[in-house]
Formats: C-alpha cells, structure tokens, sequence
C-alpha cells in the first residue's frame, strides 16, 4: 500500500496475523458496524476460521471472556474504543491473571490480546483523557505497547498477538490518520521493549508512550545543531532488561525522557532509579506531564510538547564526570 | 424423601466428614491461610460431581472447599494446597480461595465476588467457537448476584447462546449479613424471565434435588440456552474459619459430637440420615471416617 496511515498500517499487520493463525475470535462493540469502533477495525479480517464478533456494552465482562477464552486454549483479540474503558476490566487483568500466571503453564494456554485506542487528540471532554497505558502495566504487571510507527508495530504484533499470555496493545488516536511513521528501527529486543531507532554519543533520549515522533523531531533539532543521540523508545514489559539502556546513559551521561501520559507514577523513573542504584552519574532532563492540574482535563486539543530550546540548553551544559 | 444410592451416600459422609476434620485443624490454628468451609453445601457439590461430564468444567468462587473435595475425592489432596506444600513445575501455591485442584475439570476459582463469571462465560464462548463439547458450570453466591458482573454475563451468555449454567447458592448470607439485612429481595426466576434464560430453583440440601435440576439445566444449556439454578442452601459455619469462631459464638461445630450439624432437612446429611435410619447411617460412617481419617 502506498502511503498508508499509522492505523492502517497497524490493521495491515494484524492481518498479516490473522490470515494464518486458523481460529481466532476478534470482538468488540460495534467492530463490525457504523465506524468500526473509530476506524480501530475498519479493514480488519479474520481467515475462515476465525470470527469477527459484534457484542454488548459490558467492559469487565469482555476482559473476563478473553481470559476464558485464554485458558481454554483458544485466541481471543478485543477491540476497544478507549482506554479508560479499560478500567472497567482492571479486575480481570490484574486477579484473573495474576491466578492464570500463577498456576498454569505459559505452553498450556491460548492468547487474549486487547487492541485499544488511547483517546489522546483531546477535545473529547474530561472522561476521556485517560492516556496512561503505563498505568495498567503498573497495576498488573502485565505487558502493554505502545504503537508509535511500523518499525516497532510490525514487529510487536508479529510477535505477540495470538502468542501464549495476555498483553495490551495501545493505539494512539491523535495518530490515526496520520502517515505512518517508518523510520528503520536499529535494534530491539527479544520482547519487544526496548527499540533504537538512532544511535549516537552525546545524549540518550528515552520516548515513552506516544512519544517517539516528538523524541525523533528533537533529535532532528539536535542533529541540525551538530549533537547526536541514541533514540529508544520503551513499552512496559514486565521484568524487561535495560541494559542496553544503561550502557547508553554510561556512554553519555546525559538523559532526557519524554513521556507524554498524564500518569503521575513515570516508567522514566525506574530507569533513573536503576542508573543511581548502579553508580552512574547522569543529568536528567524530563519532558513529561506528572499528573495535570484540574484544569488540564477539560474539552481542549491534548498536545504535549516538549520545548526543543530547553533540550539545547540541557545539552550545552557539560555531562556529569563518571 | 428420595433414596440414596450408596456411591452417594459414601460421597456425601465423606465430603461432611471432610470438612469436619478441616474445622477440627482450624480451631488447632495449623493454617496459615484463610479457609471457607461449607457444611450444608455437600449435597451441592456432590450433585455437581454426578452431573459433571468429562468434557464439562467447573469454576469457583472463594467458597470453593467443598467442590474441590466432592471431585477430587481426597482430603488429602486439598491438604497439600492449604498446607502450602511446593508444587511441580514452579508452579505457585493455590492455597483456599483460588484452589482448583488438578484434574478434577476445576479450572478456576477466584476470590473476587462476579470475577468467575465472565471467565466461565468466556470458556463456554471458546467451546462453541471451536465446536468442543464441554457445558461450563460457575458457582456463586447471593452476595455475588449484587455484583454487575453478574448481569453483564447472563446477558453476555444468552446474547451468544453459551453453554453456560450458573449456579447460585443462596444462603440468604454475605459475610455476616442476610438478604433482608442489606438489600431489596430479588426474585432471579423473574430475572431470567427477562432475560429469557433457563431458571431452576431447588433445595440446595437434597441431593436428588439437586441433581435433577443440574441435569435439566445442562441440557438446556447443551441446546445453548444458559441456565441459571438457585440452590437454597444453608451455610451451617461461619463465613470463614473455625466453626465456633470465638469464645461465646453461639454456632458450634464440633466433629465428637457426630457428622450431623442440622437437625432438619437443611443439612443434607440429616436428610441421609433419615432416609438410612440411625443404624445404617452409623456404620457407613463410622467405616468411611476410618478410611478418610487424615490425622
Ligand atoms: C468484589 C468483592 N467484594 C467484596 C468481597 C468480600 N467478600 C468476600 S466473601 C463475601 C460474601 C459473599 O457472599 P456470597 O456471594 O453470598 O457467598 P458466600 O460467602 O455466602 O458463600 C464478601 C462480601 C470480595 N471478595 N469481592
């Protein structure tokens, strides 16, 4: 396809998937009808043994029915409107999961994977703006990606969606129609948590969420001002391995995060933590929203930007001595 | 009364007999876990074993003791989850409230009221997707009814024809509150009326009873109408733990006083008992304490 957008590239995938994986129940409100839940499942399809699946309006419910359908073998994807939605079925993913995980074989069980867009364009009113997906992987400990650009989604669904286990797979509505981002991907790890997209020695930029544009333009910036830098962008995987994102920050002594959820509890902050515990000595410059003031739920355009000109006055500034 | 054969007269005594000596080990205080017996319950479960095909498969609540012994069969067995004995294969320890013994077509039971009822619903979702044979049966109670979850799966499970059968086991008790005391009664045969879903209502304490209504409500469920059964059960402990669970706590449970712990036809042992006469009831269960003793 020429040109095509970041959510249909990502459908593109999933039916890369579903044309070969034999039985695979895909459901959601209204995935069949009207808009396809937003355009989340417009072109979505399944091979003869698969089903695409309209249900009712009962969220905690489909969380249940994915994990039934995991545990007894079968592959079940759930299409979901908005994240907050989500909240509705927190209990299954953090008890019902917590007891599959704890008691059965990896080998033995079949895959629930939640598709789920993340309402982050704004103007959709305060009930909407949840954009955390961090958040349940906190809660739960429980796989959760975030979709930026096709490197990293062809690679993450490929993998993932109808593997053994249950993982969330985040989509960024402010990104839908939007031309897919393709920028090459230059590592990545066995799971899928940790992806470079730019390497570099004068500083180590960590993108979170939907970030990795935002983080990709500032590199941009600084490579026009003669700086280069190692890009990544993290997913929240249980248990991940950051060395590699160590070994960068030993490199370069200098650290910038850019995380565009509201949550308060920040994933920047474990790498920062991890650093400390191993004696590295780095300066950190957060681009992140810790939380938002009342105000910032309203109706109005949800654009988090990071301010290119403080990314140049961090970097002038000399690296910490080891 | 109806009779018993003696395959369920042995289940039963056994089951009772079971749970006697579990609320024995729980006044000694040998657990280090929080344990949910049910005296009262054992015609129910033992009705589920009987009714329980192969293919079917069974999810549970935090009030899961009893199933769990009626089919695995063994004290022992459920001992080796509640003393938290390692498991094969790194797996982690299933203690009472999420216990699923093994090989019994227990393959989930959970602590939050409503979680199992989405989970049975959508295995029986996944049955029928892939053509498998298999009726999934899901125990709850009337305090987990209050829950949404509830609603949402039996709309869920009549709206995709599921081979679903929820069984509630009324003991007009949530924790230590009746029905009457913390909420409005709900008549569930009006409920499933509305909801054109299968209802069965019955003595949760007589075992054929019991069984008639599981069987009619697995067939029902096999032509893809979910059912609902409402056992009327009284819970004889306490909600949880010993039985008495202090000083002055005017239910006492104690095993040297005999297996029965009603004395009408709430207890289903009662019920076996009268249907046996003393003397029959006393050898049976004499021979069968000797044999499931654990020490
Ligand atoms: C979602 C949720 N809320 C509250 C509880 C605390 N709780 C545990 S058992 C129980 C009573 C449940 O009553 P019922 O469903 O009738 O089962 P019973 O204990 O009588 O067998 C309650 C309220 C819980 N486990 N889960």
């Amino acid at each position: 396809m020429a040109n095509p957008t970041y959510i249909g590239q990502i459908i593109g995938q999933v039916n890369e998937v579903t044309e070969h994986c034999g039985p695979v129940f895909l459901y959601g409100e209204n995935i069949d009808r009207g808009s396809r839940i937003s355009g989340l499942a417009r072109g979505l399809k399944v091979n003869p043994a698969g089903r695409i699946q309209n249900v009712g309006d009962c969220e905690l419910t489909h969380c249940g029915i994915g994990f039934g359908i995991m545990l007894d073998g079968g592959n079940a994807g759930l299409f979901v409107k908005q994240l907050d939605f989500m909240l509705l079925g927190l209990d299954q993913f953090a008890n019902t999961f917590n007891s599959i995980r704890a008691f059965r074989q990896r080998n033995t069980l079949g895959s629930f994977t939640v598709f789920v867009i993340v309402c982050d364009q704004g103007y959709q009113g305060p009930q909407s703006s949840f954009n955390g997906a961090g958040d349940f992987a906190s809660i739960a400990n429980v796989p959760v990606f975030c979709l930026n650009g096709a490197g990293d989604a062809s690679r993450v669904v490929q993998k993932h969606f109808v593997a053994p286990g249950f993982r969330m797979m985040c989509l960024s509505q402010r990104l839908f129609g939007a031309p897919v981002l393709d920028v090459p991907v230059e590592t990545c790890d066995e799971d899928r948590g940790l992806f470079r997209y730019r390497s570099g020695n004068d500083a180590t930029i960590v993108s979170f969420n939907f970030s990795l544009r935002d983080s990709l333009e500032m590199d941009t910036h600084l490579r026009g001002a003669g700086m280069q830098s190692d890009v990544f962008h993290m997913n929240f995987v249980p248990r991940m391995d950051m060395g590699a994102l160590v070994e960068s920050c030993r490199r370069t002594r200098k650290l910038v995060l850019v995380d565009d959820s509201k949550t308060v509890t920040k994933f920047g902050d474990r790498l920062v933590t991890e650093l400390c515990a191993r004696g590295i000595n780095v300066k950190v410059l957060s681009f992140c929203r810790r939380g938002c003031a009342d105000t910032d739920y309203g109706a109005t355009e949800d654009r988090f930007l990071p301010d290119v000109e403080r990314v140049l006055a961090f970097m002038r500034h000399p690296a910490c001595s080891q | 009364m109806n009779s018993f054969s003696e395959t369920e007269a042995i289940a039963l005594i056994r089951l009772r007999h079971s749970q006697h000596q579990l609320n024995e080990m729980l006044k000694a205080k040998r657990f280090k876990i929080p344990i949910h017996l049910a005296f009262g319950h054992e015609a129910a479960a033992v009705g589920m074993d009987l009714t329980m095909q192969p293919e079917d498969v069974l999810c549970l609540s935090h009030r899961n003791g009893a199933y769990n012994l009626a089919r695995s069969k063994s004290l022992k067995t459920v001992l080796t989850h509640y003393q938290l004995e390692e498991r094969p294969n790194g797996m982690a320890q299933m203690a009472s409230m999420n216990l699923a013994v093994d090989n019994t077509g227990i393959v989930y039971s959970s602590s939050i009221l409503g979680n199992n009822l989405a989970v049975a619903a959508g295995i029986a979702l996944n049955r029928k997707f892939l053509q498998r044979a298999g009726i999934v049966f899901v125990v709850m109670g009337d305090g987990a009814m209050e829950e949404g979850a509830f609603w949402e799966t039996l709309i869920f499970a009549r709206s995709h024809k599921l081979g679903l059968v929820v069984v509630v086991e009324n003991n007009n008790c949530s924790m230590s509150s009746t029905i009457e005391e913390r909420r409005y009664p709900i008549d569930l045969s009006l409920v499933c009326r509305g909801l054109s879903v299968i209802y069965q209502h019955t003595s949760g304490a007589a075992l054929y009873d019991v069984k008639v209504a599981l069987k009619a409500a697995r067939a029902m469920a096999s032509d893809g109408h979910p059912a609902l059964v409402e056992l009327e059960i009284t819970t004889f402990n306490q909600h949880a733990g010993p039985t008495p669970g202090w000083a002055d706590d005017p239910m006492r449970i104690v095993l040297e006083d005999g297996l029965l712990v009603g004395h009408d036809m709430k207890d289903p042992l009662f019920q076996l008992h009268e249907v046996l006469g003393a003397a029959e009831f006393n050898r049976l269960a004499e021979h069968i304490m000797k044999v499931n003793h654990v020490g």
